[in-house]
């Protein structure tokens, strides 16, 4: 495929990171790192289609109409393939960077946080711990449902995006900003929020800079059965010394 | 990672001049606007500073219209890292910090930091939950000490049960022998 040189070609240029993103500190045994599914890449393709299709159809509709005004003049011909040309240009940029921003998608999880990095022209890398988590979130489109997949979303405290934020302008697929993580196109969005939410229900507070020392002592506390091990041989002993007043 | 040592993120005072190339490149991209965003930028440029301690981080910049920001470590809830195409080919980066307040974009962007993954890296040990369940030694090590001298005072206080006990049946049994014959 003439995609894999043109990639590696596209990363050296744009110094593009070829390594997943290194994981923030946790317990190292916990670190996940995982992608996107494949079917995110199919849907995207999908998307990218029904988009081509439909601007082509339009722009046939367009020049077939002003080709009946007109009367077969050299700018007219010029006009109607020039448009045609340049969609297809596009078509194939935003191919290529469908291809190259699932390549670049990455997903890490640790015991204790999160961090998402996606984008290729604008390297876009969020990390987020899920002390300071305030809910979760599963989107899927009729057409994502389909293909199995779905968006799982992670929000922190605070405003939702401004619409400066959304830079992908009116599309609707959440995506990242200030207070949200999205982990797009995955499988698994159920495991992966249960996996969140078994870890999130450990804390106590309100995830708004709430002191956790309480919090922690309290759990440090909890596999505690009151008594250390030597105290409790110490109370054996007593009972079997009691035994033998009898 | 965890070797983040924090002296070298106090002693940031100021961006580093690779933002001033990103500014003017910027300016130059800006075409008809160069007039007007490349003295602002400059200034920006010119007048910003950080001050990063214990606590937390105070950042200002503007010549005329002054600004500055101040917040807590405590209170960053997510951070955000981007680089974009020319930051990159200049080694710098954003990083956003966001703070639990109403607007979306950034509460604070530290600019021109050449290191910009020790900082994400210190800033990320500074939040809340980083750490969790970890031994930190200003208040974990006070309530284990206290935890720990409980159980030794507890444990002292057993085996003292448990010896008086024992000599009250070892007397008993001997007083008790001492009938039977």
């Amino acid at each position: 495929m003439i995609y894999k040189p043109l990639k590696a070609l596209m990363l050296r240029i744009l110094k593009a990171p070829t390594q997943p993103p290194e994981p923030p500190i946790g317990s190292p045994d916990s670190v996940e790192v995982f992608r996107a599914s494949t079917n995110f890449l199919k849907y995207q393709i999908i998307v990218w289609g029904i988009g081509l299709a439909a601007g082509l159809i339009g722009e046939f509709a367009f020049v077939l109409n002003r080709h009946s005004d007109d009367d077969g003049s050299w700018e007219g011909i010029v006009f109607g393939y020039g448009i045609f040309g340049l969609t297809i240009l596009f078509a194939i940029a935003k191919y290529f960077l469908i291809r190259i921003d699932y390549d670049m998608r990455y997903y890490v999880i640790t015991d204790r946080s999160l961090r998402i990095r996606e984008g290729a022209l604008l390297i876009h890398e969020a990390t987020f711990t899920f002390a300071n988590v305030q809910n979760l979130k599963i989107h899927q489109g009729p057409l994502e449902r389909l293909l199995g997949i779905s968006n799982l979303i992670v929000e922190t405290a605070g405003g939702a995006g401004s619409k400066k934020d959304s830079h992908k302008g009116a599309s609707a697929f959440p995506h990242m900003h200030g207070h949200q993580g999205v982990f797009r196109g995955i499988e698994n969005a159920q495991e992966v929020r249960d996996q969140i939410l078994s870890l999130l229900k450990q804390y106590r507070d309100s995830g708004l800079g709430d002191p956790e020392e309480r919090n922690r002592a309290r759990l440090h506390q909890a596999p505690r059965t009151g008594f250390s091990p030597i105290a409790m041989t110490r109370l054996r002993e007593i009972r079997d010394e009691i035994k033998l007043l009898h | 990672m965890t070797g983040v040592n924090p002296e070298q993120i106090y002693s940031i005072t100021r961006p580093d001049s690779k933002l001033l190339t990103l500014y003017i490149i910027r300016s130059i991209l800006a075409l008809p606007a160069i007039l007007v965003v490349l003295p602002v930028s400059y200034f920006k440029y010119y007048t910003m500073r950080y001050r990063f301690d214990e606590e937390g981080i105070a950042m200002s910049w503007g010549l005329l219209w002054r600004k500055e920001i101040n917040l807590t470590y405590a209170r960053i809830q997510d951070i955000h890292v981007s680089r974009g195409l020319i930051e990159r080919w200049l080694g710098l980066a954003t990083v956003q910090i966001q703070t639990a307040s109403g607007s979306g974009s950034a509460e604070m962007s530290i600019v021109g930091i050449l290191e910009y993954e020790l900082l994400r890296d210190f800033l990320y040990t500074k939040m809340r939950g980083a750490r969790f369940g970890e031994p930190e030694p200003t208040i974990i090590d006070g309530s284990e000490i206290d935890s720990q001298q409980e159980d030794d005072a507890a444990t002292l206080l057993l085996t003292e049960i448990r010896d008086e006990i024992r000599l009250l049946r070892q007397r008993q049994s001997s007083t008790g022998g001492g009938g039977e014959q």
